[in-house]
């Protein structure tokens, strides 16, 4: 026998599985999770890199205000509020669309790993796993359950993860630290539940929710025991 | 929980050609299915992340076979799970199956290619089993062409050797 591909051929003969019958659940669940994770490492890289320029280049700003009595029209404007950015320490006002998604009771069952007071008005359930609760207008095109882009989601602090940045907005949620940030056209709360926990809350500025907003939404999560932490 | 179009595509792929990388992935492996299946499991997963991307180059079965050599080669090199020791005589082999009493069987073919270097036994496995190019499969070793031509020259001398009527008898009397 010469020839290589009658010797693989042989090589599998008596190997089964050629006629198995092929369900891609599991593959398509290993991938769902595996996309779950880089997307989950990549916007807590986001949030680094946020924090971290904003570190730098906040100062950096002040820095260049501070000394001239005669500051340059830049300078001046460097040191007001960014509509969109939180300042440090402080209560964080993103900037508001004119429109704004009302807070209404939750109805209907509970959500694996969450119960949940109040949702945005006419806003549906995505996806509710103990990993995440993801919820987005009915009109969403993006009806992947893995994509957070403009969606309300809450989900535990990555097990990977540390504190939020200390240079976040401060937000108590139930008179726990929480702590707040606009990135983009998203807004982040992460706030201590009472077991300890960091509770994180991503909306998009869309809802038109200043933080205040968020947290009266973040208020009415109950973290249960079925609930997990994701990694990366 | 909702299927978006990149779920219906991946998985018509699976279904369409998860058999066959199983299959192909066992000649890599030489027999070992466990592993066979956990590359192309590794692979699919892999897949799923990068399909929008992938989907549209139309490189799926490059990109999955590219993931699947490389875990491979990765695996076997891995000290604390090597599984194959470069010997100048075949190893130990399984009594070969009665369905082959007068001429070669798999576990024979199996164990001949066991006793190829992993790199050398994907050349062969892209080259004549997936009857890829010299140039597609350099491209997907990330190798040179030469080096391609001759792992798959060196791999087929070696498996006349090994498969020889004097040395299957040798092994095999």
């Amino acid at each position: 026998m010469n020839d290589l591909k009658d010797l693989l051929e042989l090589a599998l003969s008596d190997v089964p599985g050629r006629a198995a019958r092929v369900d891609p659940a599991a593959d398509l669940a290993r991938g769902r999770r595996l996309l779950r994770r880089r997307r989950q490492r990549l916007a807590g890289l986001a949030g680094v890199t946020a924090a971290v320029l904003c570190g730098v280049l906040v100062p950096l700003a002040l820095q260049g205000s501070a000394p001239s009595h005669h500051p340059a029209p830049a300078a001046v404007a460097s040191s007001r509020p960014q509509p969109g950015r939180s300042q440090p320490g402080q209560t964080a006002t993103p900037a508001r669309p004119s429109r704004q998604i009302k807070l209404v009771a939750w109805v209907g069952t509970q959500p694996p790993g969450y119960q949940v007071a109040w949702m945005p008005k006419g806003w549906v359930v995505q996806a509710s796993t103990p990993l995440a609760l993801v919820m987005a207008a009915p009109n969403d095109k993006d009806k992947s359950p893995d994509s957070y882009l403009g969606k309300l989601v809450v989900m535990l602090q990555s097990r990977d993860a540390t504190a939020p940045p200390a240079d976040w907005a401060n937000q108590p949620v139930n008179g726990r630290e929480g702590k707040f940030d606009v990135q983009g056209d998203t807004q982040i709360l992460t706030f201590k539940n009472a077991s300890g926990q960091w509770v994180v809350i991503q909306a998009p500025v869309s809802l038109g929710w200043d933080s205040a907003e968020l947290a009266k939404f973040a208020g009415g999560v109950q973290v249960l025991a079925a609930a997990q932490q994701g990694r990366g | 929980m909702p299927r978006s179009s990149r779920d219906e595509e991946f998985s018509a792929f699976v279904q369409a050609r998860r058999t066959g990388l199983v299959r192909s992935a066992c000649l890599l492996t030489a027999g070992d299915t466990h592993l066979a299946e956990d590359l192309v499991q590794t692979a699919l997963a892999r897949l799923y992340v990068a399909w929008p991307k992938v989907r549209r180059a139309g490189t799926e079965s490059a990109y999955v076979w590219r993931i699947i050599v490389n875990a491979h080669i990765d695996e076997v090199r891995r000290p604390s799970r090597r599984r194959e020791r470069h010997v100048s005589e075949l190893p130990e082999l399984p009594a070969p199956p009665e369905a082959y009493p007068d001429g070669l069987g798999g576990s024979e073919v199996r164990a001949a290619l066991s006793a190829l270097p992993p790199g050398m036994r994907a050349a062969v496995v892209l080259r004549h089993w997936l009857d890829l190019s010299v140039e597609e499969t350099a491209e997907l070793m990330n190798c040179s062409e030469g080096t391609v031509k001759s792992q798959t020259a060196k791999a087929a001398a070696r498996l006349r050797d090994l498969l020889s009527p004097a040395a299957v008898e040798r092994t095999y009397p």
